[in-house]
């Protein structure tokens, strides 16, 4: 071989000595850390859904009242007013509804039944979404067509419309009463069906961005099979508009449960999602009885607000065109 | 001189069309581009080939397909005598994979932005299952850092933590780590600083004495060229239109577009002289002139430049050199 011409030194570069931080710290001296520091309305938002889940997940500890347990219902204490009007008694601080149910006590309850529904429901959704997302990407071709064309087909319906379809399809299948356990399933099926598919779109736009990038070719040199390289490569580094949109969806899939149960095809009377608090308390909104209906109202309001707060908040922060 | 690579006749289309529907609608073909049209070299082992080429000259495909990463739509690659293509060898080809590699362009999109170094140097050798034992493989990725001029205690960081030479440097020791002997660089050094480039190519001849390594070198960085070969092909819109040893070519440039790109580079023995700009530019290869793809831009184009293809003959595909015109 002719001469090294050119020639800017052999000598290794002097390898880089400061320490690397460690997951803590770089969470530390994020960017995401000081915008949400200076954003009020993120923190204020926050601190609602911390103390709603908080509150939700103490249910059984702190309500005056298992309202599940008919045992512990007296219709002698139907229809009481709140504690700060003429005819209200404690405990039912916050009244209590026809069949004697201490208000408070269901209203908590039923925050946790919505946000079990809602949590789950956005998981499935999202699981089904990100596979169906992650194949149709890396794919292509055909399948990817035929995922994205059923997309495109579902988004013509309503997602309420979608939900209470497969509701209705697997009540009349399964002969009207179920128990629960298999209620909450079916709900919970037909939100992540309703909802899977803003999840495709997004995963399916960052794969193909991905896949076209060298340290995807470089996993394929070495052999690795397409699962394990979408699982292992490309997932972890789409994830990150996945999470906004599974915060503003977890509002939206808490709604369509409420909506299901006030239409009537959600969660039972004996066991009342905040939904459910609603359409029952409807009936008693011109007789007087204010409080059945507006306290679950409510917390649903507070509840949805306050997720969707935090999720522009989380969308905006991530977002590098508004830094 | 036994070939160590042999790519033969090598061809490769992208379907360009519009989707099927305006195809019907408006009436049209099907449009196919001809990214790499039958090419073929061969290299022996331990020795550096280098493709120089201008942009959208195909000299990335070749590489693509040389590694296996795109499959040619005709002719064959074979290295060590496997084919890369062939089904009925995919069992020997398995076995062969872990001794090809690549080094990308991009050192910043080479390596998952979320895997420490010391994982992503690590990932070939679980892949081929090379070494057993977490402590085994941390030595190695420890001992494949220093060979590459980094410090064990690197594999700690992550690849943003390092500038772009560092970077190709970790990118070195993960082809290195599946034990390769034959690299693929697409540009290895087109992304870094001058005076990187010149460390990073040292280090990859340094490896090469070392380890005996075969190299496949991308470029359209005729001084890297010059630097790294042995031998040189010149791509010029999908087709190899000189193919030489690189002291001769440098010397002795025979095909009408080499002497155009050596013309056009700046020289210090030269300073002064003149020098003659590349002119025109390359066609569109949807729609490729006729005849040699480089007669428009020819001084030596005659009628049977614009009518017939020049066939690789002696190691140069030009009518005019075979009439003794050049």
């Amino acid at each position: 071989m002719s001469g090294r011409d050119i020639d800017a030194g052999d000598a290794p570069p002097v390898p880089l000595q400061a320490a690397t931080p460690g997951r803590i710290a770089r969470w530390r001296d994020s960017d995401l850390l000081a915008s949400f520091l200076g954003s009020k309305i993120a923190m204020a938002a926050l601190l609602a859904t911390v103390l709603m889940v908080g509150l939700a997940v103490a249910a059984p500890l702190i309500s005056p009242q298992n309202p599940y347990d008919p045992a512990q219902l007296d219709l002698i204490n139907s229809n009481l007013p709140p504690i700060w009007q003429a005819d209200g008694q404690a405990p039912f601080y916050l009244g209590t509804d026809d069949q004697g149910r201490d208000v408070l006590s269901a209203v908590l309850y039923g925050l946790r039944l919505s946000l079990i529904v809602g949590v789950l429901g956005v998981i499935t959704s999202g699981v089904l979404g990100i596979a169906l997302g992650l194949v149709a990407g890396y794919a292509g071709g055909a399948l990817d067509t035929l995922i994205m064309r059923i997309a495109d087909v579902q988004l013509t319906f309503p997602a309420i419309l979608i939900a209470l379809v497969v509701d209705g399809v697997a009540r009349a299948s399964f002969g009207g009463a179920l128990d629960v356990g298999p209620l909450i399933g079916l709900i919970v099926i037909s939100i992540g069906l309703s909802f899977w598919v803003q999840y495709a779109r997004t995963v399916r736009s960052s794969v193909m961005v991905e896949k076209g990038k060298d340290y995807v070719q470089a996993a394929r040199l070495i052999g690795l099979t397409p699962p394990v390289i979408l699982v292992r490569h490309v997932l972890p580094n789409v994830t990150g508009p996945v999470f906004v949109i599974a915060t503003i969806n977890l509002a939206l899939a808490i709604i369509t449960e409420a909506t299901l149960s006030f239409l009537g095809t959600g969660l039972p009377e004996t066991m009342p999602s905040l939904g459910t608090l609603i359409r029952t308390g409807n009936r008693f909104l011109f007789s007087g009885e204010w409080w059945i209906v507006a306290f679950p109202g409510l917390a649903l309001a507070g509840l949805v607000i306050a997720i969707n707060l935090l999720g522009d908040w989380l969308r905006d922060a991530l977002n590098p065109k508004l830094q | 001189m036994s070939a160590y690579v042999e790519v033969t006749d090598l061809r490769r289309l992208f379907d360009v069309s519009k989707p099927w529907l305006n195809r019907v609608i408006e009436r049209e073909p099907r449009r196919f581009l001809t990214a790499v049209d039958r090419v073929g070299f061969s290299i022996a082992k331990g020795e550096t080939f280098a493709i120089v080429g201008e942009s959208g000259s195909g000299k990335s495909t070749v590489a693509r397909m040389v590694v296996g990463l795109l499959p040619p739509s005709a002719g064959e690659v074979r290295i060590t005598g496997i084919s890369m293509t062939d089904p009925r060898e995919a069992a020997a080809r398995r076995r062969l994979r872990s001794r090809i590699q690549m080094i990308f362009q991009d050192p910043y999109a080479s390596m998952n932005p979320r895997w420490r170094v010391g994982k992503i140097i690590a990932e070939p050798i679980r892949a081929f299952n090379l070494i057993q034992g977490e402590g085994a493989i941390r030595a190695r990725v420890g001992e494949l850092l220093g060979l590459v001029g980094l410090h064990p205690d690197d594999s700690k960081k992550y690849p943003h933590e390092f500038s772009g030479g560092q970077r190709q440097r970790v990118a070195i020791a993960r082809a290195l780590a599946s034990q390769a002997e034959f690299l693929v660089g697409d540009e290895p050094t087109s992304a870094l600083d001058v005076s990187v480039q010149a460390q990073i190519l040292n280090l990859m001849r340094d490896l090469q004495d070392r380890l005996g390594l075969t190299y496949l070198f991308i470029s359209h960085n005729l001084a890297v060229v010059r630097h790294m070969a042995t031998r040189v092909g010149v791509m010029y819109l999908g087709r190899l239109v000189e193919v030489a040893a690189a002291r001769d070519l440098f010397a002795r440039p025979r095909h009408p577009y080499t002497r155009m790109l050596l013309d056009a580079v700046p020289d210090l023995a030269h300073v002064g002289r003149a020098r003659v700009p590349v002119s025109g530019e390359i066609p569109n290869p949807i729609d490729p002139p006729p005849g040699c793809t480089f007669n428009p831009r020819c001084p030596l184009a005659n009628d049977r430049c614009r009518a017939e293809v020049p066939p690789l003959l002696d190691g140069v595909a030009c009518h005019a050199v075979q009439e003794g015109r050049a």
